[in-house]
Order: structure tokens, then sequence, then C-alpha cells
């Protein structure tokens, strides 16, 4: 598998793939500095739920769009060199499906472990420290990454032109971001994008005399992360038997 | 026909009920060019790929280095080919030498074959060029580079000159012709340019329709052309009338002279020798010949393909 990995990582040099994903947290960056710039911290109680609530909105935002450029990238480096024979001849399909996984994988995890570094180093400013909280934040976004990125690499994987699973995650994103507004529709368990709101465990009281926002905690919605989880692991089966079947078909 | 690398028996492949590749039992002969002809169409890319196991056959058999293929040994014996199908792989944000270097990591080969074959190639001064900005040319070179990375035993090599201009293909010709001597590699080539074949095999394979309907030496190829002798004399009516009475063939009368059915060497040396003896000046006496082309032009016209 390191071989495989290796030459993944080849394949994506010069593909700023990598500067992607820092120029993507580095916007996250600034965004969370702008949002928590003109808060008191010692008036504020919920300051710590309003960082991860912003943390997950700002993910719906910018996440989605990032991960179908990923897909597309790695993707479209086999589609451009028709380069599937080549490998076919060197390595069982399967492992070539498993390598692009495993890169894409490997980025998520890196890209997640990032801003849950971030939100620590929040958590450390205030004063807060909840190894639960840190834990939730990273399963939750590490997921719904995973099953994005799944769900775009079917597209990518076969579509000649690479804009087509990119207007379909910018699609994704705006109905993912709708879902926060639209409590009252089911969209945000039926569509992948809205499970950045399915999975933030934050409620918000808005009262409009004071106008005043409380964020506070809820319970974890264990029950849509394993179906999150179920989710990811059929779209992977799915992808890949269709991968398999697609080569022996070139 | 020599030891034999690749055996294919009633190898067959159906695609959407249509028998694209029908039984056919190919035998390719170890050190030897192996040139597999057949027009577009014919069933020779279906038929590499099925040596390669990049698709399954619906029928038949694979024995590669006296192996028989299947799904888990497919890359084992893979390991000890190399091969180049249809139009060139390549990653064109990688430079020729990284491109090379995926194939090195992936074989578990050592960085240093990358310089041999690239020399192999005549590609050293383009090695740090991205591959994107390469000719077509030298896509097909770095492609075969790639093939020739671990001195590979076998070499498949699926219309390696499409789209060259003249010159690569004479490159890439003297390059393959070298291949057998220099390392002992046997090669099998597909290409639908029969001259080009000519110019390169030691054997041959012709296929047509999905069927297999020559395959031997190319010595035997071109014996089948040689359909007719033609003889130039000072008196070609007096010859032809001297033949006839004396030799019991009927000549038939052209521009070129009296044409003759094909005969073998001793009844055209005493055909000559009667002429002589006939106080008949002879000019000229020579072999007629079909090209490769006619050759299988009439192949395909006897088996109604």
């Amino acid at each position: 598998m390191i071989r495989i990995l290796k030459a993944e990582s080849l394949k994506l040099k010069r593909r700023y793939v990598y500067l992607m994903f820092a120029m993507s947290l580095f916007v996250i960056f600034l965004w969370m500095c702008y949002s928590l710039s003109d808060l008191d911290f010692n008036k504020f109680s919920g300051i710590f739920a309003l960082a991860n609530t912003d943390l997950f909105l700002i993910n719906t935002i910018i996440s989605p769009v990032i991960i179908a450029a990923f897909a597309t990238r790695l993707a479209d480096i086999e589609l451009i060199g028709n380069t599937y024979k080549w490998l076919s001849c060197m390595q069982n399909t399967k492992s070539i499906f498993k390598g692009k996984v495993a890169v894409g994988v490997i980025c998520i995890f890196l890209y997640t472990l990032f801003q849950c570094a971030f939100y620590i180093l929040i958590g450390i400013k205030m004063d807060f420290y909840s190894a639960e909280k840190f834990t939730m934040f990273f399963i939750s976004v590490f997921a719904v990454l995973l099953a994005l990125f799944m769900f775009q690499l079917n597209f990518s994987l076969w579509s000649k032109n690479q804009l087509t699973p990119l207007f379909i995650s910018i699609g994704g994103t705006f109905a993912g971001l709708f879902s926060w507004f639209l409590p009252q529709y089911p969209l945000r368990f039926i569509i992948p994008w809205g499970y950045f709101c399915v999975l933030c465990n934050n409620g918000i009281n808005y009262d409009s005399v004071s106008r005043y926002t409380e964020y506070y905690w809820t319970g974890y919605p264990y029950f849509w992360l394993v179906v999150l989880i179920v989710y990811i692991v059929l779209q992977y089966m799915y992808t890949r038997g269709k991968f398999i079947t697609k080569i022996q078909e070139m | 026909m020599d030891n034999q690398l690749i055996k294919t028996q009633e190898l067959t492949k159906i695609y959407h009920g249509r028998k694209v590749v029908d039984n056919i039992s190919l035998c390719v002969p170890e050190g030897k060019i192996y040139g597999f002809l057949g027009p577009n169409g014919a069933g020779k890319s279906t038929t590499m790929k099925m040596l390669l196991g990049l698709i399954d056959p619906s029928g038949g058999k694979i024995s590669i280095f006296g192996k028989e293929m299947n799904r888990k040994n497919r890359i084992s014996i893979l390991k000890q080919t190399g091969s180049l199908i249809e139009s060139p792989s390549y990653y064109g944000n990688l430079t020729g030498y990284e491109n090379l270097k995926i194939s090195c990591i992936l074989k578990k080969l050592p960085f240093s074959e990358i310089s041999r074959v690239l020399s192999v190639v005549r590609m050293e001064g383009n090695k740090n060029k991205k591959a994107s900005q390469y000719s077509l040319g030298m896509k097909q070179r770095l492609g075969l580079a790639n093939a020739l990375l671990g001195k590979p035993s076998l070499l498949l090599l699926d219309e390696p000159t499409n789209g060259l201009d003249p010159a690569g293909i004479h490159e890439m010709r003297s390059l393959i012709r070298s291949l057998p001597e220099e390392y002992g590699t046997t090669i099998m080539i597909s290409s639908h340019l029969l001259s080009e074949m000519e110019q390169v095999s030691d054997y041959i394979g012709i296929i047509s329709s999905g069927k297999i309907i020559f395959q031997d030496k190319l010595l035997k190829l071109q014996e089948l052309g040689s359909e007719s002798i033609i003889i130039n004399t000072d008196d070609n009516l007096k010859a032809s009338s001297v033949i006839k009475e004396n030799m019991n063939i009927n000549p038939e009368m052209s521009n070129n002279g009296i044409i003759l059915p094909f005969m073998d060497n001793t009844t055209v040396s005493q055909t000559v020798k009667c002429l002589v003896n006939n106080n008949i000046n002879i000019y000229r006496v020579t072999d007629k010949t079909k090209n490769l082309e006619e050759i299988y032009l009439s192949m395909v016209k006897e088996n109604g393909l």
C-alpha cells in the first residue's frame, strides 16, 4: 500500500492540491478570527458553542467545492493521460481505486486535523477543554468530508468534462447551506452536504427584543452519524464496483 | 515453430452477442518479432488486451511463459512483460523522468533503470520536460521506454507507430528491430500496415473479422506471393510455341513477355535450356510476386471474410 500511496502522491505533483487545502484552511482561520475578534470572552458564555457552529457553517460553504476539486484532480490525470490501461498492467484494478481513496482519506484526515487543532487553540484561548467535544467535532467533519469525497469521486472518475462534478458540488453547497435555515424540511438528512448541519450539536436561541443570540450544546446525533457512515460504506462499494466494471470495458 | 512464449487456445471474446475474437490459437515464438496483422476492427487490440488481462476472454485459454494466465497470477506474469496499448499513456503534469518513476515504484524497480531505458529510446535530453509538452513521437517513445523498464522478456506493442511521421516510424522500427538482438526480447507487435510488418517481423499472424487466417514465418507468407514467371526473349512468339511443344505448359502472352504459371527451380532451368537449344535469346526471367497486401486480400477473399 505504501508503494501505491507513493505513486499516487507523485501523480499529484504540480497539481496544487495541497495549496488548495492550505488556502481553504487559511480562509477558515480568517473567518474564525473575524467571527471571534469583537466578542467579549468574559461576558459571553456560549463562545465555544458559537465557534463550533461557525466551523461547521464555514465547512458547509467552503469544503464541498474543495473536496470536489480534489476528487477532480485525482481523477482527471488518469482520464487525460489515458493511464488506466498502463496502470492495470502493473497493479490490480481494485488497488488503483484503493490508492485514490487512500490518498483522499489521508488528505481529508489532515485537513480535518488542522481544523481540529485550530478549534483546540480556540478552546485554550477560552480556557475550555473537552476531549469529547474536540473528538466529536473531528469525527463529524471527517465523516461528512469523506461522504462528500466518495460522492464526488464517483462522478469525477468518469466525467469527460470535469466541470460537471464541480457544478454538482456548487449546487450541493447551496442545498447544504439552505438546509441550515430550513430546519422544518428534511432536506438536510437526505443529501450529504446537509450533514454538516445535522451533525452540528449546537442550538441557537435568538431573542429579538435584546437582539441577543444564545448558543448552547445539544446531545450528539449518533444515529445520524451511523447513517452517514453506512452511506460512506455503500458509496465506496458502489463506486468501486462501477470503477472495476468500467476499467474492464475500456 | 520455436519455443512458444505466448500460446492461446480457442481464445474468444464476445461483445453484445458478436464474436469480436473468434476461437484464435496464437503461437508467439521466443526471441522473435511476431507481427499481428489485420485491418481496423479485426480484433487485434481486443486480443492484445486479453493477453494483458485488461479484459476477460469469453472463452479459451491464454498461456504466457508457460503459465496459464488468470486473475490471480496476472500481475506476477505481467511483471516480466512490457506493453504499449493503443495511444501512449502519460501524466502530463509530470516530466518524462517522473512518469517512468511511477512505473518503477509500482513495479518495485530501482530508479537507475530509468536512465537506461531513456538512453535506449534516445530521450535523455528531454527527461526533465513535462510530458504534456512532448510531441506525439516523443510520447510514443516515452511509452516504449515505460514498456522497457525492468528488461521485460516479452513486449506487447499495439500499433506503436500510430500517428508518427515517416522519420518517427523509421526510428521506432529500428528500435524495435534491435531489441530481440540486444536483449533477447520477444515482441508481439500489431499493426494494420502490411509494409511495416514486413520490415520488422520474423513471424506473421493475420487476423480478419476475429479469425486467424494465417500464422507462420514471414518467409512462408512471402512464398505464397510467388504466382508466376515472366520470360522475355528476342522472339516471344517462337518461344511460346517452343515451351508449349516441349514443356507441355500453356504460356500466356503479354506486353511484358511470356507469362508462365509458378514453377519450381528445376522446371525453370529446364525451360530456359529448352529455349536456348532452340536458338532463342533470353533477355530476362523474372518472378512475379504479389505484395503482402495482395496476399492478404486474396486470403481474406479465400476465407470469405
